[in-house]
């Protein structure tokens, strides 16, 4: 059996019996193909580099009439001339031959690779005025594609416009490389061939393809971009996008319509790009569209649609990206959801994935000891700082029960505080004084620091102890809680723990503004000023050199001053005059003043600046200051109540009243109250009759009622003598006298009267003018310039003189004021009058 | 007056010939190096006045050459830089080296003799 598959195998392992002549053959045959595959290789390899060397050598006879064409100018001399004839008629020739022709043209677009400007342009117009187009015509029309694709580079590169008749029609040729060639030379020859193309191509527009003619299209000249939003309809959806892109790269916004519908294409390029576009016009109104096609979409356009919701959505839209978040879809869409969230809102959602729970972490009890807590504060000075005071704060809060009944059952500062109502304190700022935060920051880690803490609110205690508010029913609400730097032995004079900010102060003073407008003297008593803190702060510097605006300075002040320079300079009757005038006045302020014994409280100048300015005796300019800052009247408790009721009298009263105020006015002997009562009579009887006029009736016609005719004469000419613009009124209403002679003589008189009177006023401006420029003005001109600007009446403006004049004005108005300096300056005016009359 | 000599290295014939049909035109008596080992060979006969030269050229490249007439010929003769490789990086390499001026392809023969001229004014 062995034997005979061993007999079996071996035959057909053996091989088989061929006949040695085939072989022979088939050796032959082998041969001669390798010969042949060889002999060709040769052939056709000397073929083609005897063609190369004859192109070569070809181009090299070429060039140079090649250069001849182009650099040829008809400037040129006779034998640049003779020999350009002669090469254009050796290129005729050789253009004959349809290699040469070839050489020629291909030489010709190596060349057009390599120059620019005006060469490029001779050699295009060389390439069409040989001919060679022709060529390229012919090109197109061979079945091979790579013919026909090097004909449309040919005519594309040579600028070759008549050729884009004949180049449309490979737009949409079945061969990508030919079509490709097509549509490019198709837009470089005419810009409007980019709409031929988007109209009737029908293949695929590859993105290179998209790159290259959008390339072409940038650089082509006087290109306007058609609307791209016509092709937005197309069928072939590459143009569709090509259309977005063209869209995006020129910003035309006017299709948002378009792009919203295209969200809802099938294609997620084209609603990638669509969002693109949508994002970059900020097309508001896509997000609906956006919402809705949302949750159909791949996860690339879902995240980019959550891009485009980031930057289009407003907080509206995060309900949408709240369903997102918690909906199971791909993380990358919940990351991209969050962030938009986050970009809306921003610090929305925080960060969760890998975040520890500190919740329950603790200290460790055994790690840090006193002695390195000491260290450690050394090393941070500021953090220890702060947790130590946060623990002292707390100490204070819960009063120590080793201290005495008494004292525990007297609340600290800080708790009274804190039963007045911290609700109704949150708005109010918790201000600590330096000193005590540097105590509190000194104490740390020193008990014995801890005890003069300790003594410190005992000390505070002790104080509160003595204060004479009872917080439990005082409303504090207005109140800041503040820690004056004072020492608290003011604070306990002032019986009042608290300072004051400058808005109470400033509130204070707004309301004594108010009321000084109303009534010329101050009404507040004691009791009304007692909810004050009377408090010298350094920042009422500021209200101190801005009180100028707000106090004006009283006007008998300012009218001494200024009749003081008048005073020392005067010399004239006049001058002598105003000096008794002067004299009188300030005899009667002294009196007023020992009268009432007003006690003049420096309202807001602090103690500091007090005590500065009498040490420091060579600072008048600071004394001048301060001598213009008014200092309020302080009125025992008899004589508020009194001005008090005046006010109201003048403010509600009626005839009713003017009895008891005679009364008064008898019974009265302090002039400033008797000058308060006129004023009060007067403005009722006004109210009563507004016919009353303004000047006060003169002193002639309670006299001219009582006599006759003889003596109302003599009183007219006593009139005409020592009257005044009191008297001027009186004279027009005797002008309507029934009797002719009297109305006669008042005309004369008011005449007479009002002549002198205007001499008197020229006089005294004159002598006002000379004196103020002479003296005042030179006083008040070389002091500070800001000193100028005060008032208005005193609006010396500048040392022009102009302000001056202002000043002799009003003084000249003054005889028809109704104010206190009027009334004051009239009574010996009245004396001089009745000792006349 | 003398015609100032120019070297023109550029291993493109057509555009080597189309510039020396240009510059001879202008005035410049021009001498043209296909290649690196052309613009040694030549650079050991004769210095011309100025150089022009394309980068990338066989055997030896036109930032060598600049490098080579600078630090070894210790020669001071302009460079005009000619490359249709007209990257930031070869343009820097190329000033780094001690070119007086680069132009990049296509070349406008004008404005070539135009730097021409003004480098050789500079001499």
């Amino acid at each position: 059996m062995t034997y005979s598959l061993t007999y079996s195998i071996y035959p057909l392992l053996s091989a088989p019996k061929i006949h040695t002549d085939l072989l022979w053959d088939l050796t032959m045959l082998f041969v001669g193909i390798g010969i042949i595959f060889f002999v060709c290789i040769f052939f056709y390899r000397n073929k083609i580099s005897a063609r190369s060397r004859k192109i070569l050598e070809k181009k090299r006879e070429l060039s140079p009439m090649i250069s001849e064409f182009i650099f040829y100018s008809e400037n040129g001399s006779k034998e640049e001339k003779n020999t350009y004839i002669e090469h254009k008629i050796h290129i005729r020739e050789l253009l004959n031959d349809n290699f040469n022709r070839e050489v020629l043209a291909s030489t010709l677009m190596e060349l057009r690779r390599d120059v620019s400007g005006q060469a490029l342009k001779q050699l295009i117009d060389l390439y069409k005025n040989l001919g060679l187009h022709l060529d390229a015509y012919k090109k197109l029309e061979s079945w091979r594609w790579e013919m026909v694709s090097k004909g449309i580079l040919e005519l594309s590169h040579m600028q070759v416009t008549e050729s884009y008749q004949y180049i449309v029609r490979f737009i949409n040729d079945k061969r990508s490389v030919i079509r490709k060639q097509a549509e490019i030379a198709t837009i470089t020859l005419k810009n409007e061939g980019i709409s031929y193309f988007m109209d009737t191509t029908k293949y695929k527009i590859s993105e290179w393809q998209q790159l290259s003619l959008l390339e072409i299209l940038r650089n082509n000249k006087d290109f306007k971009p058609p609307q791209f939003k016509t092709w937005l309809t197309s069928k072939n959806k590459h143009v569709v996008l090509f259309a977005l892109r063209l869209i995006k790269h020129y910003n035309q916004n006017d299709a948002r319509a378009s792009l919203i519908e295209l969200l809802k294409h099938r294609n997620d390029q084209i609603k990638l790009e669509a969002i693109e576009c949508l994002k970059i016009f900020n097309v508001v109104e896509a997000k609906d569209m956006l919402k809705k096609v949302f949750w159909r979409c791949s996860t690339e356009v879902k995240i980019s649609i959550l891009g485009a919701i980031s930057l289009l959505g407003d907080q509206g839209d995060i309900v949408f990206l709240r369903k997102i978040e918690r909906k199971k879809l791909d993380f990358t869409v919940k990351s991209k959801a969050l962030s938009a969230i986050n970009t809306i809102l921003p610090e929305t959602i925080m960060p969760t994935e890998g975040i520890e729970n500190v919740t329950n972490n603790e200290m460790p009890d055994d790690i840090i000891e006193k002695k390195e807590i000491e260290e450690f504060n050394d090393e941070n000075p500021i953090e220890h700082r702060e947790e130590t005071s946060k623990e002292i704060f707390q100490e204070e809060l819960n009063i120590p029960d080793s201290g005495d009944e008494s004292e525990s059952k007297i609340p600290s500062k800080k708790e009274v505080h804190i039963e007045v109502g911290q609700e109704n304190l949150d708005f109010l700022p918790i201000v600590v004084s330096e000193s005590e935060e540097n105590i509190l920051y000194n104490a740390i880690g020193s008990d014995a620091i801890k005890d003069e803490i300790e003594l410190k609110n005992k000390e505070e205690i002790e104080g509160f102890e003595s204060s004479m508010f009872d917080l439990s029913e005082t409303t504090l609400d207005f109140l800041p809680i503040v820690v004056s730097n004072e020492p608290k032995e003011e604070k306990q004079e002032d019986n009042t723990d608290f300072d004051i900010v400058n808005n109470e102060i400033n509130t204070t003073i707004m309301d004594r503004e108010e009321k000084e407008s109303d009534n010329p003297e101050f009404e507040f008593t004691v009791q009304d000023l007692t909810f004050l803190p009377i408090v010298v702060e350094e920042e009422l510097k500021n209200i101190i050199d801005n009180d100028e605006v707000k106090f004006p300075k009283p006007e008998e002040e300012v009218e001494n001053d200024f009749n003081e320079k008048i005073i020392d300079e005067g010399k004239t009757v006049i001058e002598e005059i105003l000096e008794n005038n002067l004299a009188n006045e300030q005899s009667m302020n002294k009196e007023l003043i020992d009268e009432e014994d007003n006690v003049f409280i420096d309202w807001p100048i602090s103690q500091e600046f007090q005590q500065d300015n009498v040490n420091q005796a060579p600072k008048e300019d600071i004394e001048s200051i301060l001598s213009l800052i008014p200092k309020p009247y302080e009125f025992d408790n008899e004589t508020a109540v009194l001005i008090r009721l005046l006010s109201d009298i003048e403010e509600l009263g009626d005839h009713r009243e003017i009895p008891f105020l005679l009364d008064l006015l008898l019974e009265e002997s302090r002039p400033l109250i008797q000058e308060r009562i006129q004023n009060v009579v007067y403005t009722i009887e006004r109210r009563i009759d507004p016919k009353v006029k303004s000047v006060r009736h003169s002193i002639f016609e309670e006299l001219f009622h009582s006599c006759d005719t003889e003596s109302k004469l003599i009183l007219l000419d006593e009139i005409v003598a020592v009257g005044d613009n009191k008297e001027i009124s009186f004279l027009t209403g005797l002008l309507k006298d029934p009797n002719i002679e009297i109305s006669a003589k008042a005309e004369s008189t008011l005449a007479q009267l009002k002549e002198r009177l205007s001499e008197k006023t020229l006089k005294e401006m004159d002598v006002e003018t000379n004196v103020l420029s002479d003296s005042h003005e030179n006083s008040l001109v070389n002091e500070d310039d800001d000193l100028l600007t005060f008032t208005d009446e005193f609006a010396l403006v500048g040392p022009g003189g102009n302000a001056i004049k202002n000043m002799s004005q009003s003084f000249l108005n003054k005889n028809q004021d109704f104010g206190l300096l009027f009334q004051l300056r009239s009574i010996p005016n009245r004396l001089l009058e009745k000792l006349n009359g | 007056m003398d015609t100032y000599k120019l070297l023109l290295a550029e291993d493109d014939e057509l555009l080597a010939s189309l510039l020396k049909f240009r510059l001879q035109k202008e005035g410049f008596q021009v001498n043209i190096s296909s290649n690196g080992k052309e613009v040694k060979e030549h650079l050991e006969k004769e210095v011309p006045d100025l150089i022009i030269s394309d980068i990338m050229m066989p055997y030896f490249s036109g930032l060598e050459l600049v490098d080579y007439v600078r630090n070894e010929l210790n020669s001071k003769i302009p460079i005009i830089i000619i490359s249709s490789a007209g990257n930031e990086e070869n343009v820097l390499k190329a000033f780094d080296l001690g070119a007086n001026d680069f132009i990049s392809k296509p070349v406008s023969p004008a404005e070539l003799i135009m730097r021409i001229n003004r480098e050789l004014r500079k001499v």
